[in-house]
């Protein structure tokens, strides 16, 4: 099909210009934990565990490497900074350090060193030193921001596709809300001088779902099934245009227009949980960062620094 | 009195002007500095290949030469022009590149004429008729001497065609140049644009089934094979084309059997790939056609099957320029989001409506401001199809900031040089450790001083693809690479959809 070629098109110009190490994000994610899992192994064979100190240091090194991505993402400062002294170099290098800047690496680093900082965390827990309170949160919320990154790099490999399958998908959270009073409006605007069976028909059975929204599970089953959530809610109000005659017609408009205020609504929502689970993210990564300077400050006391 | 007076007599194409229009063209070159005349000593270059210089050059003293590459010979002199020759004409009427290098060979000074101030020449039908005929004579010179079909034809046999044929432009989308079902009487070479062609079904539904660009040719089936046109043919934008009697076309291929075997080469791949023309490509085409995206020398493309909605192309953008000149919703085709920025379109209207020839062009295609020469007329903004040109108001702009992301400039980021008014004096240790982005800052005007230069309301924005970066902010900011600078008749030629033929210009700008 046409798009399928243009997308070759597409695809062959981005991966000339912009190699990664692994198309797949989700590949590169089990290809880094296949690594820890195996340095783990030969590790515990040889028996050449580092301490909890070498294995605590690494793992903050690495947590604050992450942490990298996130700065680069929101200020180009430092990358203006570092792309103005490449301009300074020769050219080949340049051209290196242009490509290495590129966002899309920063991401996939930040998702190896995400994965890959969990072997000196295991080895750091392996060491057996007792484990307090804050400890174990900690190990829990290190576990729940590694997983939430994983979670939420899936959702953004796979869920985009099936994000966008309605024709008139916004793509802006404005532009939703914009199309959202727009539907409103023509709604309304459609049922003026008609009659009063009609009238009523449309204030007991179409305005709620104007008015309302539907319920988040509903939308998120939608969206992991791939189906359109007005589907089910639009046949029953089909139904109830029987007893309509002239105006089945238009009733039947409004019915249309009703299940684009749904699809609009799952809109709203992929558009939402595409991006949430980052916030989640991120205030996961805080609250571990805050709890990571607890344990570090009691290490430093206990060894009497 | 300005040194014009007293060459005219020796200058055919200002001599038929009138007392009064001379006295025009004169006050004229006193006020506007585009207008002006230049002195070049021996070996100096007037102009340089590809470059967008949209002036006609009037020689009013000695002589220069065009330099282009001649096939294993390097760079030799192909024409010499003296005093009362011109050069420029194809860039000045058309918007076309310098085709050759042009250096004095002796002192010579130069009459530079900018498209804006052609018309004080063209006021006068004589002078009009001369550049006219000179621009139809190099024009299909230059087409015949690109397009693939006529390689091993004699110059003189080209000479007579070039005679013969007629130049056609259109400025609008949609006129219709051939007719399904009409008598093929000609076949036409695209000089420049785009057409698309149209089959009409015996249902009466259509099917686009290609877009031909500067370089392609048409009308080849019906000479041909049937006496009739095998399908329509519309412009899909500004096109040029020439047309060619079938009379000389039937001669050529007579004389010439090879050309005729090209012919039917091109007959029987167009008529394989109309196969591969599926409702759903034509649908895509015709959509595509109709929006102006095939047009676009540098599109901006989303995949919206890896875009995530982080927004991080604009934040990229906002923070690069201070305001962000992509605004992430567009037109959807398919899954590729084509956002609000500018394409460098092939035929831009904004350049086309600039009073003041303020917007320019590199030879890459990339569209700038010059804004040295910008009067803020906004112009440009209401020319542009794509409303990708926003005007914003001067106390938020800075034109000393505006051009600093130029600093970066380095010849091998780029193939080209940067520009004299480009350049920034600012030593390499300050460029390293200053810690400004590339945001404009407030501008103070100091309206009390009569001398203060005239400064206007407001200034037009739009994206220059990170002029003078090296990469373009939204692309290399793009966490899952969904974001990318494709020209729109590459993305074509994919699908079958354009075919690969003589392209004249292709956007440059790297997706780094």
């Amino acid at each position: 099909m046409s798009e399928g070629v243009a997308r070759y098109v597409i695809e062959a110009a981005a991966m000339s210009r912009h190699p990664t190490p692994v198309r797949s994000i989700t590949l590169w994610i089990v290809v880094c934990s296949v690594l820890v899992v195996v340095a783990h192994v030969l590790i515990g064979r040889t028996g050449l565990r580092p301490g909890s100190y070498i294995t605590g240091t690494i793992t903050l090194t690495g947590f604050a490497l992450a942490a990298g991505y996130s700065a680069r993402k929101r200020s180009l400062r430092g990358s203006i900074r570092i792309l103005r002294i490449a301009a300074l170099l020769p050219t080949p290098i340049a051209r290196r350090i242009v490509s290495l800047d590129r966002l899309e690496r920063w991401r996939f680093v930040h998702v190896a060193i995400g994965i890959l900082l969990l072997l000196p965390f295991w080895l750091h827990v392996d060491a057996g030193l007792r484990a307090g309170r804050i400890e174990t949160g900690l190990g829990a919320l290190l576990a729940l921001l590694v997983l939430s990154g994983i979670v939420g790099a899936s959702i953004e490999e796979f869920l985009p596709h099936a994000m966008q399958l309605d024709p008139e998908h916004q793509v802006r959270a404005q532009d939703v809300e914009d199309a959202l009073d727009a539907l409103y409006r023509e709604a309304e605007e459609m049922i003026l001088g008609h009659s009063e069976r009609l009238t009523s028909a449309y204030v007991e059975r179409i305005r709620p779902i104007l008015q309302g929204t539907q319920p988040w599970p509903r939308l998120m089953r939608a969206t992991l099934t791939g189906t359109d959530p007005s589907d089910a809610r639009c046949a029953q109000l089909r139904a109830g245009a029987a007893d309509l005659g002239a105006e089945e017609e238009l009733y039947g408009e409004l019915v249309n227009t009703a299940a684009r205020k749904i699809r609009l609504e799952q809109n709203r929502f992929n558009l939402l949980f595409g991006m949430s689970w980052l916030r989640f993210h991120i205030t996961l990564a805080l609250l571990t960062s805050f709890v990571i300077v607890f344990h570090v400050l009691g290490v430093l006391y206990v060894i009497g620094l | 009195m300005s040194s014009l007076t007293g060459k005219i007599a020796a200058i055919p194409l200002l001599r038929s002007l009138t007392d009064e229009q001379i006295h025009a063209l004169e006050g004229a070159l006193e006020r506007e500095a585009a207008l002006r005349i230049e002195a070049y000593s021996p070996g100096q270059t007037v102009c340089v290949k590809g470059q967008y210089q949209l002036e006609l050059c009037i020689v009013l003293g000695g002589t220069v030469e065009a330099l282009d590459e001649v096939e294993g010979k390097g760079l030799r002199p192909v024409a010499t022009f003296g005093i009362g020759d011109f050069f420029g004409e194809l860039g000045v009427i058309d918007g076309r590149p310098r085709s050759t290098d042009v250096v004095a060979t002796t002192e010579t000074q130069i009459l530079h004429v900018p498209a804006h101030a052609l018309k004080f020449l063209e006021v006068n039908p004589a002078a009009r008729k001369i550049l006219g005929d000179r621009y139809r004579e190099r024009v299909a010179r230059v087409a015949l001497n690109q397009v693939e079909l006529f390689a091993g034809v004699p110059d003189s046999f080209i000479a007579e065609l070039i005679a013969r044929c007629e130049i056609q432009r259109h400025d609008m989308r949609g006129m219709t140049v051939v007719k399904q079902g009409e008598i093929a009487d000609s076949i036409y070479i695209i000089r420049d644009g785009f057409v698309q062609v149209v089959r009409e079904n015996d249902d009466g539904s259509h099917r686009v089934l290609a877009y031909l660009r500067a370089g392609e040719y048409f009308g080849e089936m019906g000479l041909l094979e049937s006496q009739f046109r095998y399908a329509s043919v519309l412009t899909a934008g500004k096109c040029e084309l020439i047309r060619i009697p079938s009379e000389d076309c039937l001669e050529l291929c007579s004389r010439y059997p090879q050309v005729a075997e090209r012919i039917r080469e091109i007959i029987a791949r167009r008529h394989q790939e109309e196969q591969r023309i599926t409702p759903e490509i034509s649908d895509l085409l015709e959509k595509s056609g109709q929006l102006g995206v095939i047009q676009s020398d540098a599109l901006l493309v989303i995949d919206m099957d890896l875009c995530i909605n982080c927004d991080n192309c604009v934040s990229a953008c906002t923070a690069l320029h201070g305001e962000s000149r992509l605004v992430r919703t567009g037109i959807q085709i398919g899954k590729y989001l084509v956002p609000g920025a500018c394409r460098h379109c092939d035929d831009p209207k904004c350049m086309n409506s600039c009073p003041t020839g303020a917007i320019k062009r590199r030879p890459g295609g990339e569209i700038y401001f010059q804004y040295d020469q910008c009067i803020g007329c906004g112009n440009c903004a209401i020319a542009c199809p794509f409303d990708n040109i926003a005007m914003i108001d001067t106390p938020t702009f800075d034109r000393a900031q505006a051009g600093k992301s130029r600093m970066m400039s380095k010849e091998f980021f780029r193939p080209y040089p940067v520009a004299a008014h480009d350049a920034v004096d600012e030593s390499w240790w300050k460029r390293v450790l200053s810690m400004r982005s590339n945001k404009r800052k407030p501008v103070k005007i100091d309206q009390t001083r009569d001398s203060a230069p005239y400064v206007p309301a407001s200034f037009p924005i739009k994206c220059d693809l990170c002029d003078g970066l090296p990469y373009m902010g939204c692309v290399h900011n793009c966490p899952t690479g969904a974001a990318i600078r494709i020209e729109a008749a590459e993305l074509f030629e994919g699908i079958g959809a354009t075919r690969s033929g003589a392209r004249i210009r292709k956007a440059s700008g790297t997706n780094n």
